[in-house]
C-alpha cells in the first residue's frame, strides 16, 4: 500500500466542479452545517467531510471511483452512521459517499431463498418484506431499525440471534462492488453453495468500506420460523446467571438468543424505564427460542426447568411477539441507558471463548473498581461476545486516563483468554491502535497486501481497519 | 453511581432515525433529528464553529411531529431545541411574523373564505401549499355526514364523570374555518349527557412555540389556564390531536399554582373519542365503501390512551375503516410549510403513497375512493393541500350526522 502522503489533502475548485457535474442538485452537499452529521457516527467521534455525495446509480459510483483514483481523493463510504467504532468518520479527510439514495429492494425470491438489495435499505424494513413471504433474514444487530444492510455487511454486524443463526457474514451470498478506478466486481452469486475460487464476497464482509463501494448485495434467506418465545430471569449473583445459561445448553436447548446484563447494566435500564426485576438483582438473562407454535409452550417449560437449579429471583415468560417485545425492549435499552452511569463512554465489544465468560466478566468488573470508573457488562452470552462499557467524565483528565487504562486492561485480559478485541463492532478508529496487540505482523502484512490489490492508492476509507 | 445528566444530551445513538418522516421521505441525513441535535444540542459538533444562522436554518427544517422525542432514550427534544434556536434568532422571529401574521393572518381571520377567492397568481410561491390547505378548509368544503349515532355510552360517561362540568377546547380551526367540528362535538357531548359549560380559550400555543415565539406561547397558555379556572376547572375535551398535545405540554412548565392543580389539569384533558368509546353507529346514504384513517403524529401521547380516535372509529366503522400499518406523517410540520414548502410536499406525497398502498384507490378508483378521515386540524389542512385529484379528506366529526 502506498503511503497516505500521496493522497490529496483537500478538494480543489476543479474537484468541486467535477463533483457538481456528477452529482447535480441535492446529490452534492458542501455546506459545513449540512455536512456535520456526515462526519459523525455512534462512536461520538467526528471530523468534517470535504464534501458529501449521494449517488443514485451505479454509473455515478463508477465515475466517482474512476475520478477519485486518478485524483487520489480519499472516499469514505457511509450508510446511516450507526457504527460504534468510528468506521464512517472521515478522520483522515475525504469525500463522504452516502448510500441512502441506493435503497431499493430489487428481488426477494421464495424459491431461491435469496434476495438482492441495494446497500441503503434499512435492515428492519427488509426483514418485514421477507416476512410477508414467510422468509427470514436472521441477522439482528441492536440497531436493525435504524441501520442498513450495506452498513451491516461493511461491519459484519452481529446481533442477538448469532448464537443460533450466526452473523451477517453467514447470510452474504454475493457482493457487487465498485473498486478504485471504476472496476466492477461481482463476487459470489445466488447459489447457497459455491467453492469456485477464493471467497471474495466474504472478504468484503467486515471490510469497513476499505475494499470497494457496494452497489448490490445478494443475501441468503431461511424459512420463517412459525413463532418464538422469550424468558427473562433475574439472579442474585452473576455466577448464578451464568450457571443458569450453562444449564440451558446442557439440557440440549440451543436458544435463538441468550443475552445477559450485569448489575450496573440493570441499574442503568432502571433509570429510564420501569423494570420488573427486584432490587437485589445482580444479573439478568434473556433467552429466546423459536420454532413451531405447537412446540413453543413446551420449550418455555423446558427452559424454566433448565434455569431452576440456578435459583432465579423472578422469571417472566412471553409467548409470541406481543408478549416478548416488552422483555426485549429492556435489553435493547441497555446501550443508550448506560449514559446514566456517566456522560462519556468507551464502548468495547470483546469476545472470549464461551467457557471463559465468567472469568472475563468478573475480571472486567474488578478492573472498573480498581480504576474507579463505571464498567457495565452485557451482551451475547451465548456466543461469548461481551459489551464492556466504561463510563466516565471526559472533562476530568484524571478520569479520562483511568478509563483509557481500564480499556487497555480489558483488552489484555481478553487476549490472554484467547479472545478478540472486537466481536462485532469492527475496529474503525477507536480500536485501530490495538489491532497489533491481536494480529501478528505476518497476518497484518497479508491483509495490507490484499487491500493493495483492491485499492492500490489507499483512497478507500484511509486509516481504518488493521493498518 | 453518577447522577443522571441535568440536561439531556444527544449521544448520537441514532434511535431517532427510525421515526423521522423527513429522513425517510428524502434520504437526506442532514435533515434527521440526530443532525439537528448534533448542531443545536449541548454536544455541539466538535471540530467546527459553524455560522449560527446556518445552524438555525437547518435546525428549523423540522416537522415538529415529535416522533423522535418518543424514541429518544436520553429525552432529547429536537423540536424544543429547534424552537429555542428560532426564538434566540432575532431575524428569524421577524421573518416568522412577516410570513405568518402579516401574510397569512388575514386568510385565517377571513375563515379561509378569502383564501378560496385569492387568485393563485397573487400568492407568494412559498405560501402556496399553506394557502391550498386553507382553501381545503373553506366553509362547505368538508365531508357530508353519513354516520348516525344510534347509542351513546351515557351510563359509562355518567359513572366516570358524574355531574362534573365539561368544556370543549375548540382550537383555532374548530373555532374558525370548520365551525361544524365544534357544533358536532357539542352535539355528541349532549348525547353523552355531559354538563357542558363554555370556556374562553385561545390558541393552545403549540404552533406558536414551534414557531419560536415562546413569549406568545406563554401568553396563550396562561390565558387558557385562567379560562379553565374561571370555568370551575372542568374536564377539558379536545378533538384535535395537536391541541391535546399542546395542552398536555403545559405540565412541567411551572404554570400552575401547585402540584395538585397541575395534576388536576393533566387528568382533566380528555379526547372526545375516548369519552365516546362504547357508542353505536349506523352508516347511512353517502357512506364510502372504505375509508382510510390517517394517524396524526400527536395522536398517541404515551399516556396509556393510545390513539383514541383510531379505536373509536374502528369500533364504529368496523371493516369499513382501513388504517395503514405504518402511519406516515402528513408533512404539515408546524411552520415547515412556510420555511420549506418543497420538503413538506415531499413528505405529504409519501403519506398519500402509504394511504394508497392500504386503500388501493389509484389501482381501482371506481371501487375504492380516496377517502380519508383523521383527527388533527393540521393533518386535515395538509392532507387537503397535498391530496390527489378527487380525494376527500376530513375530520371524523364531519361524517357524523346531527339528527
Amino acid at each position: 500500500m502506498k503511503s497516505s502522503t500521496s493522497l490529496a489533502t483537500a478538494l480543489t475548485p476543479a474537484h468541486l466542479r467535477f463533483l457538481e457535474s456528477l452529482f447535480p442538485g441535492e446529490g452534492l452537499v458542501t455546506d459545513p452545517t449540512q455536512m456535520a452529521v456526515y462526519g459523525a457516527d455512534s462512536s461520538r467521534r467526528s471530523a468534517m467531510p470535504w464534501a458529501v455525495v449521494r449517488p443514485r446509480t451505479e454509473e455515478q459510483v463508477v465515475e466517482l471511483l474512476t475520478w477519485a483514483e486518478s485524483e487520489r481523493v480519499p472516499l469514505v463510504p457511509r450508510a446511516r452512521g450507526t457504527g460504534m467504532s468510528g468506521g464512517a468518520v472521515p478522520a483522515f479527510g475525504g469525500v463522504v459517499v452516502s448510500s441512502l439514495w441506493l435503497n431499493c429492494v430489487l428481488d426477494i425470491d421464495a424459491d431461491d431463498f435469496c434476495a438482492e438489495v441495494e446497500p441503503g435499505v434499512v435492515t428492519a424494513e427488509f426483514q418485514a418484506l421477507t416476512q410477508k413471504q414467510k422468509l427470514f433474514y436472521p441477522p439482528d444487530p441492536a440497531s436493525l431499525k435504524i441501520s442498513t444492510l450495506g452498513g451491516n455487511v461493511a461491519t459484519c454486524a452481529g446481533g442477538m440471534r448469532a448464537v443460533k443463526y450466526g452473523v451477517t457474514r453467514d447470510y452474504v451470498l454475493g457482493v457487487r462492488a465498485v473498486l478504485p478506478g471504476g472496476r466492477i466486481v461481482n463476487a459470489g452469486g445466488r447459489s447457497h453453495k459455491n467453492v469456485v475460487g477464493l471467497d471474495l464476497a466474504r472478504l468484503f464482509v467486515g471490510s469497513c468500506g476499505t475494499l470497494g463501494i457496494f452497489t448490490k448485495l445478494t443475501l441468503k434467506l431461511l424459512p420463517l420460523p412459525e413463532g418464538s418465545a422469550t424468558v427473562l430471569a433475574a439472579f442474585p449473583t452473576l455466577a448464578d446467571a451464568l450457571s443458569g445459561a450453562r444449564g440451558v445448553f446442557r439440557a440440549g436447548i440451543l436458544p435463538t438468543a441468550m443475552e445477559f446484563m450485569d448489575a450496573k447494566a440493570c441499574w442503568a435500564v432502571g433509570q429510564i424505564k420501569d423494570v420488573p426485576w427486584p432490587k437485589e438483582t445482580q444479573a439478568v438473562l434473556v433467552l429466546k427460542v423459536d420454532g413451531s407454535n405447537a412446540s413453543l409452550a413446551a420449550e418455555l417449560a423446558r427452559l424454566e426447568v433448565a434455569l431452576a437449579p440456578a435459583h432465579p429471583l423472578c422469571l417472566f415468560k412471553g409467548l409470541g411477539a406481543q408478549e416478548e417485545e416488552p422483555l426485549w425492549e429492556l435489553r435493547r435499552l441497555v446501550s443508550p441507558a448506560g449514559f446514566r452511569l456517566g456522560p462519556d463512554k468507551l464502548g468495547e465489544d470483546v469476545a472470549v471463548p464461551r467457557g471463559s465468560t465468567v472469568q472475563a466478566v468478573e475480571g472486567f468488573q474488578a478492573m472498573g473498581a480498581e480504576q474507579g470508573v463505571q464498567v457495565a457488562c452485557y451482551g451475547h452470552l451465548g456466543d461469548g461476545n461481551i459489551h464492556v462499557n466504561i463510563f466516565y467524565d471526559a472533562s476530568d483528565a484524571d478520569q479520562r486516563s483511568r478509563a483509557q487504562a481500564c480499556k487497555e486492561t480489558v483488552f489484555r485480559l481478553t487476549l490472554s483468554l484467547g479472545g478478540t478485541i472486537s466481536g462485532e463492532h469492527g475496529t474503525g478508529i477507536t480500536k485501530g491502535p490495538y489491532v497489533s496487540w491481536q494480529l501478528g505482523e505476518e497476518e497484518r502484512a497479508l491483509m495490507a497486501g490484499i487491500k493493495n490489490v483492491f485499492d492500490p492508492s489507499g483512497i478507500l476509507n484511509p486509516g481504518k481497519g488493521w493498518s | 453511581m453518577a447522577d443522571a445528566p441535568k440536561s439531556p444530551d444527544c449521544v448520537l445513538c441514532g434511535c431517532c432515525l427510525e421515526g423521522c418522516p423527513l429522513l425517510s421521505a428524502t434520504g437526506r441525513e442532514e435533515l434527521s433529528p440526530r443532525a439537528k441535535a448534533l448542531l443545536a444540542g449541548p454536544s455541539k459538533f466538535m471540530d467546527a464553529s459553524l455560522p449560527e444562522a446556518d445552524v438555525a436554518a437547518l435546525t428549523g427544517l423540522c416537522l415538529a411531529c415529535g416522533r423522535c422525542e418518543k424514541l429518544c432514550p436520553q429525552g432529547v427534544q429536537v423540536p424544543a431545541l429547534m424552537a429555542a434556536m428560532r426564538a434566540s434568532h432575532p431575524d428569524f422571529k421577524q421573518w416568522m411574523w412577516k410570513q405568518w401574521i402579516t401574510r397569512l393572518g388575514p386568510y385565517w381571520s377571513l375563515a379561509a373564505k378569502g383564501a378560496a377567492l385569492t387568485p393563485d397568481a397573487f400568492v407568494p410561491a412559498s405560501l402556496g401549499l399553506a394557502l391550498k390547505g386553507l382553501k381545503g378548509l373553506r366553509p362547505g368544503g368538508g365531508l357530508r355526514p353519513w354516520l348516525g349515532i344510534t347509542k351513546f355510552p351515557r351510563e359509562a360517561f355518567g359513572a366516570k364523570y358524574g355531574q362534573r362540568p365539561v368544556v370543549l377546547f375548540d382550537g383555532c380551526v374548530g373555532k374558525g374555518p370548520r365551525g361544524v367540528w365544534a357544533e358536532t362535538a357539542r352535539f355528541l357531548l349532549n348525547g353523552l349527557g355531559a354538563k357542558v359549560v363554555e370556556g374562553r380559550f385561545s390558541c393552545c400555543g403549540s404552533t406558536l412555540g414551534v414557531a419560536g415565539l415562546p413569549g406568545d406561547q406563554a401568553h396563550a397558555r396562561v390565558a387558557n389556564i385562567a379560562a379553565w379556572r374561571e370555568a370551575g376547572r372542568p374536564l377539558v375535551v379536545t378533538y384535535c390531536a395537536t391541541c391535546r398535545k399542546g395542552l398536555a405540554d403545559y405540565v412541567g412548565c411551572g404554570l400552575f399554582a401547585d402540584g395538585d392543580e397541575e395534576r388536576l389539569w393533566r387528568d382533566s384533558l380528555a379526547p372526545l373519542s375516548a369519552l365516546l368509546m362504547g357508542a353505536g353507529a349506523k352508516a347511512g346514504r353517502g357512506a364510502p365503501t372504505v375509508a382510510g384513517y390517517h394517524r396524526p403524529c400527536h395522536a398517541d401521547l404515551n399516556d396509556g390512551l393510545g390513539d383514541a380516535d383510531c379505536k373509536l372509529l374502528s369500533s364504529l366503522l368496523g371493516a369499513r375503516l382501513r388504517t395503514p400499518a405504518k402511519g406516515g406523517c402528513c408533512g404539515f410540520g408546524g411552520i415547515l410549510q412556510l420555511s420549506a414548502p418543497e420538503l413538506s410536499a415531499t413528505v405529504g406525497r409519501g403519506c398519500w403513497d402509504v394511504l394508497d398502498a392500504t386503500l388501493g384507490f389509484s389501482a381501482a378508483p371506481e371501487v375504492t375512493p380516496a377517502y380519508v378521515l383523521t383527527g388533527c386540524s393540521g393533518c386535515v389542512m395538509q392532507l387537503s393541500a397535498t391530496a390527489p385529484q378527487g380525494a376527500r379528506v376530513g375530520h371524523w366529526l364531519e361524517v357524523i350526522g346531527r339528527s
